[in-house]
């Protein structure tokens, strides 16, 4: 589903990712993990588009998505979130989601000759609300919500965009213990449904009960991949992660 | 002899609309900090006055000047594209520089600094609009409808996306929004209705020369701007009301006409620095850039 073959990049003379590669198969979870400043966050923005990388290939159900610009990755399948959630602040909740449900709002004309919402969209707006229990705040500002609902809200924003892989990037720092749980079941309940997900994340009790692989980064390379109780096993995930 | 006057202020207070509110379109709602309005109004108001002058009709020209402007707000977005914030202010301003130099220096075409007298009044169907009154009506109606046109944008889908770009870029570029085709249509649509403006202040003044599209003139729809609070159309027009008419009363004191013009800059000025301090979103402000 989705393939990274010898990814790099450089900053400067940091290699921030140096060869990378593995699979997230089809309705799994693979997470990623590592200490700072392993690469985590940049793998994720070379799969999205966001940073271009300096070589290899990134495949999307087969298409390579390697060197497109965001919103063409976006639009093969690949749908995320980041660390610090990014929405549109003086948009109401409800339209954070309905931009990335609707596909066909960039027309200047369509919208000048009077296209509106249709009753159908609205719907799928609320009922992706629903989910992560912001029902109640859809017509508030984004701006206005506390950080966990923001989170709340960018990971119902990533789901609503039509995607075959989500990128969730620690999905749960940052915030209180009851939204952590509130995120960490919605994510549960993801892989029930057979989403295919790379997930970053420090918290490896979370990472052990929801991933199916895990893959370890160290400065930029890959030094373990298996599931979650092989990694834990490693002796230089140990070294390198668990001190 | 008044109400010609008012007349003459109110068809001011309505170009002056036009202007302010297709800059909301591209700084309220865009969050595009485009300070090269003057040099679409120019574009526009050159365009409409060159072709009036070779006996086209009014209402080629009134859009000829909208096209015009329009095709020169996409140019310009190419380029600055990629610019944010501040740079974007720096590269339009350094393009309404541009314009003006061209209007200076094109003497075959823009006749320079002696500028182009005689525009004829406009005329539709048969209609001479020859005073103050008719000019006004029609003035009117260009700002009304520049108003609905802009509200429509803004409050549609693709409003939506223009906001999504406005509050961060990035994000509305991972959800799939192509940022830079929708910055350039807004850019464009914004400098259509500022040639519009342009259009109509040259068939209005019937003279017009570089002298009329300095960056001074840039300060009152900027005020307008943001005393009216971005993104807030009922307070913008509100607001270029204020602007237009709250520096009038000056003439009435006595003041000699070499101290109205600086006397109008410094209560710009002030109103600015009110707004700022008082009501830093203007008198309706929607949204807060970061």
């Amino acid at each position: 589903m989705l393939e990274l073959r010898s990814l790099s990049k450089r900053f400067g003379g940091v290699h921030a990712l140096a060869n990378v590669s593995f699979n997230v198969e089809k309705g799994s979870v693979t997470a990623l993990i590592g200490p700072n400043g392993a690469g985590k966050t940049t793998l994720l923005d070379l799969v999205s588009g966001v940073t271009v990388l300096d070589s290899g290939s990134v495949l999307v159900s087969g298409v390579n998505v390697a060197g497109k610009r965001p919103e063409q990755v976006a639009r093969l399948g690949v749908s995320r979130t980041f660390q610090s959630p990014r929405l549109f602040g003086n948009l109401t909740v409800l339209d954070n989601v309905l931009l990335a449900l609707d596909g066909g709002d960039e027309s200047f004309w369509a919208s000048f000759l009077g296209r509106r919402d249709s009753k159908q969209l609205l719907e799928r707006a609320h009922s992706a609300l629903e989910r992560v229990h912001l029902t109640n705040k859809a017509h508030s500002l984004c701006r206005d919500l506390s950080y966990g609902q923001r989170k709340l809200l960018e990971l119902a924003r990533a789901l609503a965009l039509p995607h075959t892989v989500l990128l969730l990037d620690e999905p749960l720092a940052g915030v209180n213990p009851v939204v952590r749980k509130e995120i960490a079941s919605v994510v549960k309940a993801l892989r029930k449904q057979g989403e295919t997900i790379l997930l970053v994340e420090h918290d490896l009790a979370f990472v052990s009960g929801v991933a199916d692989r895990v893959v370890v980064l160290e400065e930029g390379r890959v030094i373990a991949e298996g599931t979650p109780s092989q990694v834990k096993r490693d002796k230089k995930v140990v070294e390198a992660y668990l001190g | 002899m008044i109400e010609a006057y008012l007349a003459h202020l109110l068809v001011l207070v309505c170009i002056y609309i036009v202007l302010a509110v297709s800059l909301q379109l591209s700084i309220g709602f865009t969050g595009l900090f485009n300070l090269g309005h003057i040099g679409f109004y120019a574009v526009g108001a050159y365009a409409s006055a060159l072709l009036a002058l070779s006996g086209q009709p009014f209402w080629l020209c009134f859009l000829a000047a909208g096209v015009f402007a329009g095709l020169t707000g996409w140019l310009l977005s190419l380029p600055t594209g990629k610019l944010k914030g501040d740079y974007l202010a720096l590269a339009t301003l350094g393009f309404s520089f541009l314009v003006y130099a061209v209007a200076l220096n094109w003497n075959d075409l823009t006749r320079g600094a002696l500028g182009l007298p005689g525009i004829p009044k406009p005329e539709l169907f048969g209609f001479a609009f020859s005073d103050t009154y008719s000019f006004l009506a029609l003035a009117a109606v260009v700002a009304i409808a520049s108003y609905l046109i802009v509200q429509r944008i803004a409050s549609s889908p693709f409003g939506r996306v223009l906001g999504s770009v406005r509050d961060d870029e990035l994000a509305a570029r991972t959800l799939g929004k192509n940022a830079a085709r929708t910055k350039s249509i807004a850019l464009a649509s914004s400098a259509f209705l500022a040639g519009l403006a342009g259009s109509l202040y040259a068939y209005y003044i019937t003279f017009i020369d570089p002298f009329s599209f300095t960056l001074l003139e840039l300060v009152p729809v900027l005020a307008i701007v943001v005393i009216g609070g971005l993104a807030s159309l009922e307070g913008t027009i509100l607001a270029a009301f204020l602007v237009v008419l709250l520096p009038e009363p000056l003439r009435f004191i006595g003041f000699p006409s070499s101290v109205i013009g600086p006397a109008r800059q410094i209560i710009f000025a002030l109103l600015l620095l009110a707004v700022l301090l008082y009501r830093p979103k203007g008198i309706g402000g929607k949204v807060e850039l970061d």
